[in-house]
Order: C-alpha cells, then sequence, then structure tokens
C-alpha cells in the first residue's frame, strides 16, 4: 500500500501487532502513528464526516489491540486492519446515508495562485468529479478509494471487503463506466 | 493472461501494486495493444483528477491517541477475570461463597436477643443475691458512689427514696456480712447501710 509510513514494512508492522498481543503499548503507538491517517482517510472519504471518522478511526485501532492475539500473519498487516475499517464503515452506512462534499468544501480548495479563469475551469472539473465521486455506491466508491489512495492490489481488496476477487474487478470496471457516464453528461 | 483479463488488471497496474510476472505480462501486452494502451491513459488521468480534486483529507485530532489508549487502558482493566486460570477462578469463587456465607451466619447468630445494649445496663438480676438499703453521704459524686456498688459487683434496683435510700442488688452467692460490713468502713461515701426489708 502507498500511504505506509516510511520503512514500515509489513514485517515491522506484523512484529508491532506480536508485541501488542502480549500487552506492549509502545507497539500500539508505533503502529497508531503509522495508520492514523490512513485509516482515517479511508473513513473520511467513505463517509465524509470528520467526527465520525475519527470515533471510528479510533474504534478500528482499539480493535486491532483487541484482536491482536488472533492476528496469525494470514495477510498483510495493512489488509486486515483496513478490513475491520471496511466493517466500520458498513455498520455505519447501514445507520445512515453518508453526506455528500458541500459546495463550501469545493471552494475552499481552490488554489490562490492560479488565475480567476484557470480557477473557474479547476473548480469546475474538480466540482463535477466530487458530485460524480459521490453519487457512486457505496462499493464502487471503496474499489477506488482503496486502489487509487490507498494502492492497495486486488488481493487486498479482496480481503478487505471480504469478496471474491473478481468481484473486485467488476466493481472497478463499473465504478469507472458509471463515473465516465456521469462526467460526459452536460 | 488474454486481452480481457489485462483489461480487467490495468487499474492495478496504473496503481503499481501487481506481482511482477503479472506486471511484465501486462507490459508486453500494452507494447501491442493499442485499447489497452487507451485504457491505460484513461485510468491514469481518473488516478491523477482523483487525487488532485478530491477534497483535502482534514487533519485527525491530535488526541486521537490519548482517546484510544484510554480506551484500551478500560478493556484491559475490564479483562483482569478472564485472564486468571480456570483453576484459580475457581478458587476464588469458592472463597467468595465462604466469606458470603460466613458474614450471613454472623448477621443470623447476631439476631435473636442482644442486638443491642441500653445505656442503662441490665435490668434485674434472676436468682440474685441479698439485697442491701444504702444512704449515700451528702455531696459524694456518681462517679464514686457507682465505683462503690460496682467494687461490690452490685445493681441499684430501686431508689431514691424520699428519704435517699437505694436499694443494692448483689450477685448470687455474695457474703451480706461481708459486704455490709465493706460498706459500713467507707464512712467517706456511705451513710447508712443495712440488710433490705424482704
Amino acid at each position: 500500500m502507498q500511504e505506509a509510513a516510511a520503512g514500515d514494512g509489513p514485517e515491522q508492522e506484523a512484529q508491532w501487532i506480536r508485541r501488542m498481543a502480549e500487552g506492549d503499548r509502545e507497539a500500539f503507538e508505533r503502529l497508531f502513528h503509522a495508520y492514523q491517517r490512513r485509516v482515517f482517510a479511508y473513513i473520511w472519504r467513505l463517509l465524509n464526516d470528520t467526527p465520525l471518522a475519527e470515533e471510528l478511526t479510533n474504534d478500528v485501532l482499539v480493535e486491532v489491540w483487541k484482536g491482536a492475539k488472533r492476528f496469525r500473519g494470514q495477510g498483510k498487516p495493512s489488509s486486515w486492519i483496513f478490513g475491520i475499517a471496511h466493517h466500520k464503515v458498513l455498520d455505519q452506512m447501514r445507520r445512515r446515508r453518508p453526506r455528500t462534499a458541500g459546495i463550501e468544501e469545493m471552494f475552499r480548495m481552490a488554489d490562490p495562485a492560479e488565475g480567476p479563469e484557470a480557477q473557474a475551469l479547476r473548480q469546475d472539473e474538480r466540482a463535477a468529479l466530487q458530485a460524480a465521486l459521490a453519487r457512486l455506491s457505496p462499493e464502487h466508491r471503496e474499489v477506488l478509494e482503496l486502489t487509487f489512495y490507498q494502492g492497495c492490489s486486488v488481493e487486498e481488496i479482496a480481503r478487505i471487503t471480504d469478496c471474491p476477487p473478481n468481484t473486485v474487478k467488476t466493481r472497478m470496471f463499473y465504478a469507472r463506466k458509471k463515473l465516465r457516464e456521469m462526467l460526459e453528461k452536460p | 493472461m488474454n486481452h480481457h483479463e489485462i483489461l480487467e488488471m490495468l487499474p492495478w497496474y496504473a496503481n503499481a501494486s501487481l506481482d511482477e510476472p503479472t506486471r511484465r505480462s501486462v507490459e508486453a501486452h500494452l507494447r501491442e495493444c493499442a485499447e489497452c494502451a487507451r485504457e491505460l491513459e484513461e485510468i491514469e488521468k481518473l488516478e491523477r483528477s482523483m487525487k488532485e480534486f478530491a477534497a483535502p483529507v482534514p487533519e485527525p485530532s491530535p488526541f486521537l491517541l490519548t482517546r484510544a489508549k484510554a480506551a484500551i487502558e478500560d478493556y484491559e482493566r475490564g479483562r483482569w477475570w478472564p485472564a486468571i486460570p480456570s483453576f484459580a477462578r475457581a478458587v476464588m469463587a469458592a472463597q467468595l461463597v465462604l466469606i458470603v456465607a460466613l458474614a450471613g451466619g454472623v448477621v443470623y447468630l447476631k439476631q435473636p436477643g442482644g442486638g443491642f445494649t441500653t445505656l442503662s445496663g441490665p435490668t434485674g438480676q434472676a436468682g440474685a443475691g441479698p439485697r442491701l438499703t444504702v444512704a449515700f453521704q451528702a455531696g459524694v459524686s456518681e462517679e464514686l458512689a457507682r465505683q462503690t456498688i460496682l467494687e461490690l459487683r452490685g445493681t441499684i434496683v430501686g431508689g431514691p427514696s424520699a428519704l435517699g435510700l437505694y436499694t443494692i442488688q448483689l450477685p448470687d452467692g455474695a457474703g451480706l456480712g461481708a459486704a455490709l460490713a465493706r460498706l459500713r468502713e467507707n464512712q467517706r461515701v456511705i451513710r447508712f447501710a443495712q440488710k433490705a426489708a424482704d
């Protein structure tokens, strides 16, 4: 996965988890620092709610502590951790509809160094892409998120989302198809 | 891998997560297949756009770690019982049952009769010894009078009368003569002492 903290490979992470299983708080802190932003970003992009994303990030990492003894190194630690996050997000989605990005948030992203015309054009593109992403189903958004933001492989996504690799590929195909259709519409 | 399989794998070629043999197969196919090359361009454009135009992720609270550590400590405190070996748990449970049973027994035994004591002390002396009639010297303190009676192991059971007389009950087996002699010697406290009328 792409956003891992520098130098923290799967081996190192698996070692932290083994130490956590023995009650090592320092190992937990290290894993927490390596993952809190990644897990938070993943949840935030799917739910678009900062306090809720913080709460769930916390829940996920505490769950990792609780389940450290069960981790047998059968996959990458990141797949296991994002798998826990995936289930937390699904639970939330069942309870509420995700909030789509507000218009104020989109304007806040404008780059002040650009000229007004370029800025307007980019803002149009940005708004269109964000609107299209927000209209995708959670499964389609998630496969894009895990592929392009988290850098996951097909197998990792399959493990995280608890579905066969072929389903991951199919979801990616339809996610891109729908995005293309939405972005091509005038 | 055929054309269709490679087409499906292109997003993961773009994010560089393919294993080495698959990546080489895709690259070889891309050199020959214009459709896949175009598709890859589209995917890379989408990836760039998503990274460039996506709403910036806010920074999570700096207190997240503190919260997580507190949650962990709560969890660890709550699981001390399951962490104890099962035989030790059985011993502890048996001890607890024993303590509760003993406490219950103590409470039960204290219930009938003597559950409390009045400040006036025991009343009456069933099967007690002889009774005396006593008058104290004027101005004798309550403490001195009490001490004198207690030395005889007696109890005031009557009085004071209009004349300032008290009836003292001596314990069973106490000698009347010895008690009277002792009282009469103590003239600093006792003004008058004799056997009480039956």
